[in-house]
Parts: structure tokens; sequence; C-alpha cells
């Protein structure tokens, strides 16, 4: 069973600290808009979700890739960037939006879980987010966090 | 699970996909896959690539594909015919079969112009084509693309990339009719002007002029003659039915197949551009989406359904995506509302711009051009067919994002959001007055303040 | 340059120009951002005695070199202007986003002068800079003034810096307001920024920050985030900040006997624990969240859906120690969901939740004492009456009936009404007092006498923290000390006033510093800020340098404005005992507290009327300030 990113949208504080972590490791400079980790913020009711890549065991993202550059590897889903033309298949097939674009590279972005030691979870204090074993696979993991989120926001 | 002897021609997005869906169920049952390329499988969306010179290796899989997947892979050989219970290939060789997959794609389609055979003009499908217009490149300055379809937007980028000048004759009145609305199209073909490519709506090449044994011109039904060293076609696909024909299988336009991609002929299964089938968004009607996403997922769904697994796929459903010279352009489903009781949500702001189609509370299909992040999650939603009912999702003009679905879900019956937003209840008023004693009459106008400010 | 921008952004609101003026490394090291270049651009371009509510005064938003990146409590910047509520320098600090964004939109800070002609806001979109019509935001409340530009700029990531109604009104004590729950709560630049007829600033940035030493920074953030995490009060304890708020030690104030009190009338209350953050907890609180790169969490989150004070929403937050205690013990009102709604209402209206309640409070007292009657009010107030107190709050904002003369702040007020009620107005040349009582604890005396923006319990010195020894060894400061006493404490008050205004021009969460929050992380900060400009040889002593020439540049600026130690006077209340608790033998009188005044300006190196002198100036470089002092110019 390999280990992932899990979020707990309860506890995230909405600090961003995760997205300030994420883009200084990947882009060497603090530039959230480029953070391969986004909170999402719904005020009304209180509530912050970090959403991230969930490395589905079948990801439609590697299924759809014309040219070679997603690959299915050790539980996650490598990016292997010098193969990648831009084309952005993989954004329409995942349905979880959470591969984003790098205009400045011409290039997808995608969390890779920063070779099992993620920047994100260091920073990361209301232990929000966690890397660890997760049993579900890709669709139910989106499901589950769904379900999750759609818990909390109801209380 | 019972083994069967497993065959599928074709070797491309949706040979791929079912050989891989049938290994990740069946571990054991004999698979032969047999293409009339010679060559492993590349991808056809990376062939301007190769015209370009930018990629010189569009292999989709490893060198050690077939052993992996313990699939025996018959490259460069031909499949003539399908009898009762065999695959026959052009030098006689049979190959029996429990479950056979037609994947065979499609062709480039060959419009009938005067002059259509003159060594120059190409289409653009397969690895031999992009190597034989790289071949044209050299000494070359004019390129004439002929139509506005899909291929020709690819290959944009790669004729501009190697310094030629580029004009595009397009016979509908805009370009990609299929995939883009009047408003993303305008953006696409503004964006290209921009790049000095130069565009003729409604024009139809009325023959191809050509001397010394290569093209010269193309030229239009209104008397231009535009000059060209490389034409490419770009007037869509044609499903490759020849081996279906010859088997006597049920075929239109393509092979005729249900929602579990099964053909008229029993065990045999057909899938990707070749097939024409259930369409999801339009019941009652039969397409063939020629898409990259719809091949994979029909080989997905044709995978498990040889194994009879019962996998009825929703019907196809047109979806793609692409970059022409920075711009990315989405499209999917329906680009147009399809009748009085559908409706189109738009929202433009700068170079971004995203169309919503909506029938019967359903989305059934979207446009999107410049932020395609939206994409996927909007993809899934029409594939789901959710109505936005359930989804609650009640200002569709707003960003889709998975997040907000996820919260949207929590939010219950009530409507979203309360429409006070000023953090003043306005039944306060009157809630106070009573408690403390107090009417707005007896607050002190600024005329009582005199008094005290004489104080 | 890295960590800066490099540049400021410039606004003419009197010709619509908008343009960018360079900030350069040299100027960026002397005074950091924050208070000290905020203190620098006043002392150059407001003219003297200029109207605060006029076009020629200048609206400074200051961040500094460490917004944008992950240091922690980097979310923060200063406003900063004249003060129409001192006529001295007025600063206010605020937490949020906004700081981040801009940074990543470019620039290390607005500047803002002349005058609107129609109300308008701010557009930055990285370079793209607007002025764009608000008539139709007039009198909007922040959260639907961020809803509607939100909308307008089509970009829901947008960050926004707001005035409410009070702002428009010109109340004196009315806030700048950010990110719908923060404020830029004291001295009244709320109503600069409404004199100005600019409603709000819209900043949207997509750019980055860069790094001199990336993976030195790093490290020494996740050094400061170690400390955090391990500290009793910031980390992960039941009474943490972010479990219980900062109202979290209400009941401990009380039974020190400095919980303000019925208008400072006492520092004891028996209803203390109606009100604090463990009531909260067990009442009205939804949850905790966080400023950008905060790791504590302090900001809470209140709903009071239904009741005579319902209506109280997630967006707006809910109430910190300040405004319980201004709203609750100062008024004798133990209704804690009141004080949420009165929270609410400050941030819709943006008004100073100190002054506010300080306000009521004030006005209370002289109701009680028949020097304000029921007539001229138009109802009763008696002590704790809540909802009379939401009543009034509505007056004050839309400055109505005795509305009006209570949204000039409490001296004026008391100025105005006559009748000695200027003795009961607690308060700093204009400046309410921050909700902590002196007589109790007498080193913060020294700093609401003389700080440059009045009464300013932020300056960074509460007694208590040195009741052991060793509590600040690397500023010097190792011995005990006796909270009542007054021995030892301006040479104190001194030091921990200059590394808190370091902090303060970086700036930084008081509560991620030394003094305040009393965390000893001043290496990592150090090392963050060198690692983050390159200015490799930063050290503590530096640090001290630039906090005091800031507070000097600002000190200056009151002075220059509105005078010296006549100003510097505690209210006549400090001088009469609290009428209970443990701290109510207490007193400070003109005469027990003057030696220490006349020490503390020997220290700082004033002169008897605690101006700065020439040799102070010229030895923190500022030679031409002291010849503003001298009556010369005033810096243009």
């Amino acid at each position: 069973m390999s280990r992932m990113i899990v979020v707990d949208p309860a506890k995230c504080t909405n600090c961003r600290m995760c997205e300030l972590a994420c883009s200084l490791v990947k882009t060497g400079a603090f530039a959230p808009s480029r953070s391969r980790i986004r909170v999402h913020v719904f005020a009304e009711e209180f509530k912050h979700i970090p959403l991230t890549c969930f490395q589905c065991a079948a990801a439609p993202c590697v299924k759809v890739c014309p040219a070679g550059a997603l690959v299915q590897e050790d539980g996650l889903v490598r990016f292997v960037k010098e193969a990648c033309i831009g084309c952005r298949m993989c954004m329409l097939g995942c349905p979880f939006g959470v591969i984003a674009y790098n205009s400045a590279e011409g290039v997808i972005a995608k969390c890779d879980t920063c070779n099992g030691d993620p920047e994100c979870v260091r920073f990361c204090t209301p232990h929000a987010l966690e890397f660890r074993e997760s049993e579900l696979a890709d669709v139910p993991k989106g499901r589950d966090f769904a379900r999750r989120v759609a818990e909390a926001a109801k209380g | 699970m019972p083994q069967r002897q497993i065959v599928i021609v074709g070797n491309s997005a949706a040979s791929l996909a079912a050989l891989e869906t049938i290994r990740r169920l069946d571990g054991t049952s004999p698979v032969t896959l047999v293409s009339d390329e010679a060559i492993p499988a590349y991808s056809r969306v990376l062939l301007p690539y190769l015209v370009s010179g930018e990629r010189r290796d569009l292999s989709l899989r490893p060198p050690d594909y077939a052993q992996r997947l313990g699939a025996r892979m018959l490259l460069g050989r031909r499949a003539v015919q399908i009898d009762a219970d065999a695959l026959v290939l052009d030098d006689g060789t049979r190959l029996p079969f429990d479950r056979l997959l037609l994947a065979t794609g499609s062709r480039a389609a060959i419009p009938d112009i005067e002059g259509i055979g003159t060594p120059g003009v190409f289409a653009l499908k397969t690895m031999v084509d992009a190597l034989r217009i790289r071949e044209q490149l050299p000494g070359a300055r004019h390129a004439v693309i002929l139509g506005g379809g899909l291929i020709c937007l690819l290959v944009v980028h790669a004729l501009l990339k190697v310094g030629l000048s580029v004009s595009i004759a397009v016979s509908s009145d805009r370009l990609l009719t299929r995939m883009l609305d009047e408003e993303a199209a305008a953006l696409l073909q503004h964006r290209l002007e921009e790049a000095g490519v130069r565009i003729l709506i409604r024009t139809d090449a009325a023959r191809i002029a050509g001397s010394e044994g290569r093209v010269r011109s193309v030229v239009t039904a209104a008397g231009e003659a535009l000059p060209a060293d490389l034409v490419i076609l770009a007037k869509g696909i044609r499903p490759d039915i020849d081996l279906a024909l010859a088997g006597g299988l049920a075929t239109e336009r393509g092979i005729l197949v249900d929602e579990y991609l099964r053909t008229s002929r029993p065990g045999v299964f057909a899938a990707g551009d070749c097939a024409e089938g259930p369409d999801m968004l339009l019941p009652g009607k039969k397409t063939i989406p020629g898409t990259w996403f719809e091949a994979v997922a029909q080989g997905e769904s044709a995978g498990a359904n040889m194994l009879d697994l019962s996998r009825p796929s929703p019907g196809a459903f047109k979806m793609n995506v692409m970059e022409i010279l920075g711009v990315a352009v989405a499209s999917m489903g329906l680009i147009h509302a399809p009748d009085s009781e559908g409706r189109e949500v738009v929202r433009a702001r700068d170079d971004n711009y995203r169309k919503l189609v909506i029938s019967r509370d359903r989305i059934v299909g979207a446009v999107l051009v410049g932020d395609v992040s939206e994409a996927g999650t909007i993809a899934m939603l029409i594939r789901r067919g959710l109505t936005l009912s359930e989804l609650r999702l009640f200002d569709p003009s707003q960003p889709i994002r998975y997040a907000d679905l996820a919260v949207q879900w929590g939010r219950g019956p009530a409507t979203p959001r309360a429409a006070d937003h000023t953090g003043l209840d306005p039944k306060a008023e009157s809630r106070f007055a009573p408690e403390a004693g107090l009417s707005a009459s007896s607050i002190p106008s600024r005329s009582n303040l005199s008094a005290a400010s004489q104080m | 340059m890295h960590g800066y921008a490099g540049r400021l952004l410039r606004v003419d609101l009197n010709s619509g120009k908008t343009w960018t003026e360079p900030l350069d490394g040299a100027r960026a090291r002397r005074y950091l951002g924050g208070r000290g270049l905020g203190a620098r651009i006043l002392l150059d371009e407001v003219p003297r005695g200029c109207d605060p509510l006029g076009p020629e005064n200048r609206l400074v938003f200051a961040m500094g070199p460490l917004a944008g990146t992950f240091a922690p409590g980097s979310g923060r910047f200063v406003v900063v202007a004249k003060s129409p509520a001192t006529g001295g320098f007025g600063e206010a600090y605020t937490g949020g986003f906004v700081a981040h964004e801009l940074k990543y939109a470019g620039y290390d800070g607005i500047v803002v002068q002349g005058q609107a002609p129609e109300k308008v806001y701010l557009s930055i979109v990285n370079d793209r800079v607007e002025i764009r019509p608000a008539g139709h935001l007039a009198g909007r409340g922040t959260l639907e003034t961020e809803e509607t530009i939100k909308g307008e700029l089509g970009d829901r990531e947008t960050r926004l810096i707001s005035i409410g109604l009070a702002g428009e009104n010109r109340v004196r004590y009315a806030c700048v307001m950010n990110d719908t729950d923060r404020a830029a709560g004291r001295t009244g630049l709320g109503a600069v920024m409404g004199a100005k007829n600019l409603k709000a600033i819209a900043i949207r940035g997509t750019g980055r920050v860069t790094l001199a030493d990336p993976k030195a920074f790093r490290e020494f953030a996740l050094a400061d985030l170690a400390k955090i995490r391990k500290h009793p009060w910031l980390g992960d304890s039941p009474s943490s900040a972010g479990a219980l708020g900062t109202a979290g030690g209400v009941e401990d104030l009380s039974a020190a006997g400095i919980l303000p009190t019925r208008n400072w009338e006492t520092g004891a209350w028996e209803q203390a624990n109606q009100i604090s953050g463990t009531a909260m907890k067990n009442t009205i609180l939804l949850g905790h969240r966080a400023c950008q790169a905060c790791p504590v969490g302090c900001t809470r989150v209140v709903r009071v859906a239904d009741g005579p004070f319902g209506g109280v929403r997630p967006e707006y937050g809910g109430p910190e120690y300040e405004t319980v205690a201004a709203f609750g013990s100062l008024c004798e009102n133990p209704n804690l969901e009141s004080i949420a709604l009165l929270n609410q209402r400050c941030n819709v209206y943006g008004l100073d939740t100190i002054s506010a309640g300080s306000a009521i409070a004030f006005a209370m007292e002289c109701f009680e004492k028949g020097i304000l009657t029921e007539q001229e009010i138009g109802f009763r107030l008696d002590w704790g009456d809540a909802p009379a107190m939401v009543r009034l709050l509505e007056m004050i904002a839309r400055r109505e009936g005795v509305g009006d003369l209570l949204a000039e702040g409490t001296r004026r007020a008391a100025a105005k009404i006559g009748r000695g009620a200027s003795e009961l107005a607690v308060e700093v040349k204009g400046l309410e007092f921050g909700m902590h009582e002196p007589r109790g604890k007498k080193g913060l005396a020294i700093s609401y006498a003389t700080a440059p923006r009045g009464a300013d319990h932020m300056e960074g010195f509460h007694d208590p923290s040195l009741a052991v020894p060793n509590a600040w060894p690397e500023l010097g400061v190792v011995e005990a000390m006796d909270r009542f006493g007054l021995e030892g404490k301006p040479r104190v008050v001194r030091l921990a006033e200059d590394y808190t205004s370091f902090i303060n021009s970086l700036p930084q969460c008081s509560f991620m510093s030394l003094p305040v929050g009393g965390i000893r992380n001043s290496d990592e900060i150090t090392g963050m800020l060198a690692a983050a400009t390159g200015w490799a040889d930063l050290a503590l002593a530096e640090e001290m340098t630039i906090g005091e020439r800031a507070y000097n540049l600002a000190r200056a600026f009151t002075v220059r404005e509105s005078g010296g130690t006549a100003d510097d006077r505690l209210p006549v209340k400090l001088s009469r005992r609290l009428r209970d608790g443990a701290s109510r033998e207490q007193v400070i009188t003109d005469q027990n507290f003057k030696p220490a005044l006349q020490e503390y300006y020997r220290l700082r190196g004033w002169s008897e009327t605690g101006t700065p002198t020439v040799a102070k100036l010229e030895e923190l470089g500022l030679a031409d300030v002291a010849q503003q002092l001298a009556g010369k110019g005033d810096g243009r």
C-alpha cells in the first residue's frame, strides 16, 4: 500500500503554508499561483479545503496522456516533464482539477509528493495534511474526500 | 475467469486501452494484437511535433510492453477477412478467436478536388505521412491547409515553427466547426491571425495546381491562387471499415456498435474512430466522436465487455483539448443548445472564454478558451449526467471546481447563499426597539444635538 | 532585489495618476518597511500642520521584506498617516492576506495622496492599476463590498482593503479593514481613507517573491516553526492562542486585578468567566483560523444564529481579547452574544472596537454620574445594557444624535460636554487605552504615556512577562521585576520598544516575537531576514538600531505636529485606586510617575520635554529630522 497526501479539511485553518512551501520547493520562489496544492475557501461555511493530486491507482490522466508524460509507478502518478507537450489532455481527464498548467514552461504541473517527503505536510501545523497510507484508490478516494467535506460542511 | 482467445486489430489508443483493461482483469487469456503499421504503437497526437522536429520518439509504450503484458504483437500484417471463428491475414494466416476487437481507426478524408493527387499534397494521419511532410520542408515557403478540422490546428504551430507562411482555407463559416462555437472560433482565429496565419473562411478549393511534378498553388472557388509548396488536408476523418465490410458486419459511416461496444456479429466488438455507437447526449442518435479520449474510454469499455463483465458505456461524447500558439482550447459534448429548452451560459473576460450548454438541467457540453482548468471537472459532470439540481449548482456562471461541488453537497437543499451580506440583520431594528423601549423616533435627531454641543 | 519587490505604488487621487517609485536597497536597510518606512514618508511628505482629513495627508500601506514568504507571522502590514484622533503619528497593524498578495503583485507598499472628487476604489492586478468608480458601494459593509468588487473584477482570489460607513462618515476611530474580518484598528485611519473618498483597494498578484538564500531561509523558518509549535501559548495546548484565542486569559487578568472594568473604575469582575475564551468555546465558537503564513490561528470564528443578537456570521470571524474587554468588562456587559454582534458590526462599519467600546463605557459612566442625561442620549444607558450598546454603536457609525458626539472620540467628546467629563476619558493624546490596566502593570504606563500614537499597548512590554529572571537575556533583560514597581522599568521598556519597533517595521505579527509573544526566536528572525535579503552581516544590534530609528521617526512626527511632554500625560483616573481586585492599592500620579518619565526621556536621548535631541537624531542618521523639529521646514 502506498502513501499519499491525505487531507482533512476540518482541521485546515487557511494559513496557506502548504501553497507557500510547495511553490518554494518546486519553483525556487514564493508564488502560490504556481503551487501544486491549492486551498479552496468557503467563508460562509467556514470551510477551507486543500486539494492536490490523489495519485489515483487507475489514473485517468495516465490513460489519456498521448505523450507518455504521465506514468503509473510505485503507487504514484509520476510526471515525466521532458515528454510533456502541454496538450492538457490530462487536465481534461482529471475530474478533480488538480493538474495545473505551467505557462512559463509550457508543461503541466502536478504534485509528486516531493519524493516521499512532502513539503506541504511538513509545514502544516494543524495536521490538516498528513502523509500516510490510504486504502482507497482514485475515484473512491475522491468520493470519500467529497463525502468528508460534505459532512463537515453540514456541521 | 475462463480462458478466451482474444484478438485485437489496431495499435493505437483504443487497442492499447482495451489490452490494458483486459490484462488488468484477466492475466491468462492469450491476446494477439495485429496492426498494418510495422512500427510499435505511437501517438498520432504527437505527429505535428515530428513534422516540426521537436520530437523524434513518438512511442506510446516502452519497448518491452508486449512482454510485460504477455501479448503477442503481429506488426506490419494486414487483416483482410473475418471468418466464423478466425481472423484471416493477407498472407493466409488464420488467428482463431473467441473475442475479436476491431480498432482499425480512421483515415483522413480526401476531398474530391481536381489535382488532389499532385505531389506535395498530404494528409497527416500516420507516421509515414509525417515523415513525407518533413522531407518536403527544405526550401518550402508556403503551406496551405485545406479545411478547418482538428489536424489543421494541430499542425499550424509546426509549420510556423519551421518558417513557412501558412494559409487556411475553410469551407464553413469558422474553424473547427464541430468543436468550437462562433465566439471561441473567433478568439482562436484572432490569435492565429496575430501570428501571421491567413484564414479564408467560406472558401472552397476549386483545384490544386502543379507544375514540374509538384504542387504550386491552391486555386479557390473565387479564383484566387494561393501559393503552395505544401498542402495539408484537414477535412476530417473517414472511419476505416474495410475489414468490417469484408466480414459482413453492419455499418453506416462507421462500424455500428451498441452500448457494450458489440457489433452485429456475436463475439466481435469495435471501438475508437472506426466505431459508430450511441450518442450519450442525443438519445436515439449515433455518433463517431473521433477523439483520443473517447477512443481510450471505448477501448476500456470494450475490453471489459469482451470478458463478459457487462460494463455498458454511457455512450460517446466528444471531448478534446489542445493548445494552438499558446492558447488552450477545450471542447466537450454539444457546443450549442440542442433545442429551445436548452440554454447557454457564457463567461468571458479578457482572453478567457467559457460556455456551458445546459439541457434539461444537465450540462451537456462546454467550450473553453484560455484558462481550461475547469475542463476536467466539467467533463466529469457531463459524463456522470448529474442534474444541476442534484449538484445544487445554482449559479453555473461561477467557476466550477471540484471543491465547490463537494461543499455544495453539504449545503443541503436550502438555497445557497443568504442574501444578507451586510452583517446587519434587517429584523434587528424591530427586535431592539421593543426590548429596550426604543423606537426609531426616540433617537435624537441632529437638531437635538445642538443642546449637547453647547455644553 | 530579494525579499523586497523594490518599488512602491504611488497614487494621487487629485489627478487620478498612479506611478511606481523605486525602493532601493540602502533605504530598505535603514527603514526596513512597515512603521519605519511609513514614518519616514510622513516626515518627508506631510506638511506641518496638515489637516489629517485633507488631501495633503499621506495614507501609507507599508509591507516589508518578509511579506509573501512563509516566515511565520509574515502575513501583516501597517497603515500609517497623520491621525485625525490624535493629530500626531497614526499607525495601525493588521494581518490577513493582503500583504502577501501585494508583494506578488509587485509592490512593497502603497502611498495614497490627494482626494478623489467622487468615491472610488483602486484596482491593482499585477502591473495594471486602475481607479474605478465606487459610488455604488457607498455605505456598504466590508463583506458586501468585497463580494461586489470580486464580482466586478471577475476574480474570487482578489484581496480587499476597505472602509465601511464609519470611515465614510469620518468617525475619528474608524478603522481600515481587510479580508472582511481583519482591522487596522487604531488612530482613526479609516476616516483618513474616507476623507480621501477611497472606498477600497482591490489587489490581485500572481507574481513571486524571491530569496537571496532559499535553503537557509527554509532552515530558519523550520526552526522558528519548531519553537512556535512547542511554545505553551503559541503551540498546541488546551489553553493556547489557537484553542482559546487571545481572550483565553480573561479570568487570569481579573484574578490579577487588571481586567479593565466599568470604565477603568476597577480591575476585577465576578462575571469575567462569562466573556472569556473558555466561555466562547463552550457557547458560540465554531473554530479558529489563521492569517497567511501563521501556524497559530488565534482568529475566532463564531456564529450566533438566533435570539436578540442573532445574525452573527462566520465570515466576520469573532471577538478577540481587546474587543471582549472593551464591549464586555469595560461596560460591565456579560452577554457574550452581544459582544459577538458588536464585533461584527464594527467589522461591517469599520470601527475600532477598543475606541468604540471605550466611548460607550465613557458614555455609560457619564450617564451614571448625570453628566449625560437620558434625554440627551435618547434612552437609558445603564452599565451592562447590551441592546442599548448595539443601538449606540449604530448611532456612532451613522453619526446620529449623541453618536455624532461620541464619534469624536472620548477626548473631544469630553471637552465638548464639559461638566467634568474629561476626568472620565481614559486616553492619551486622544487615543483610548488598549485593554490593559497600567496601575497593575507600571511599565506599560510608560509606553502608554509616551508612545507616538497615544496609549499604545503594543509597543512591546507587559510587565508580567518579566516576573521571573532571565526573561530576555538577548536584549539584556535578566532581572526579575515586579509589575507594581517603576524601578528599572524605563530601561527595560525602552529595550522592548526598540525591538518591537524593529518587528513593527518588518512588519511581523507581534505574537511571534520576543517581548509580546514571549518566544525566544530573535535568532531565527534575524536568520530569515538575512537569508531573504542577502544582508549577511545582519545582527541583533543593527535590528535594535533600526527599531530605535523607526521609533524616533514616529515620535518626531508626533512632536512636530502636536507637542511633547504636554501630551505625555496619563489620565487622572490612574491617580485613583481601583475599587477592587489584586491591584487595587496601586495608583499612578504625576508625582510618582514623573521621575520614571524623565529617566525614560534621558535613556532615550530625548530632552526634558520629550523631544528627540539633535545628538540622538544624528546618531540615528536623522539629521534632517532634527532640522524639522527645530522648526526649519517639514521635509518637502
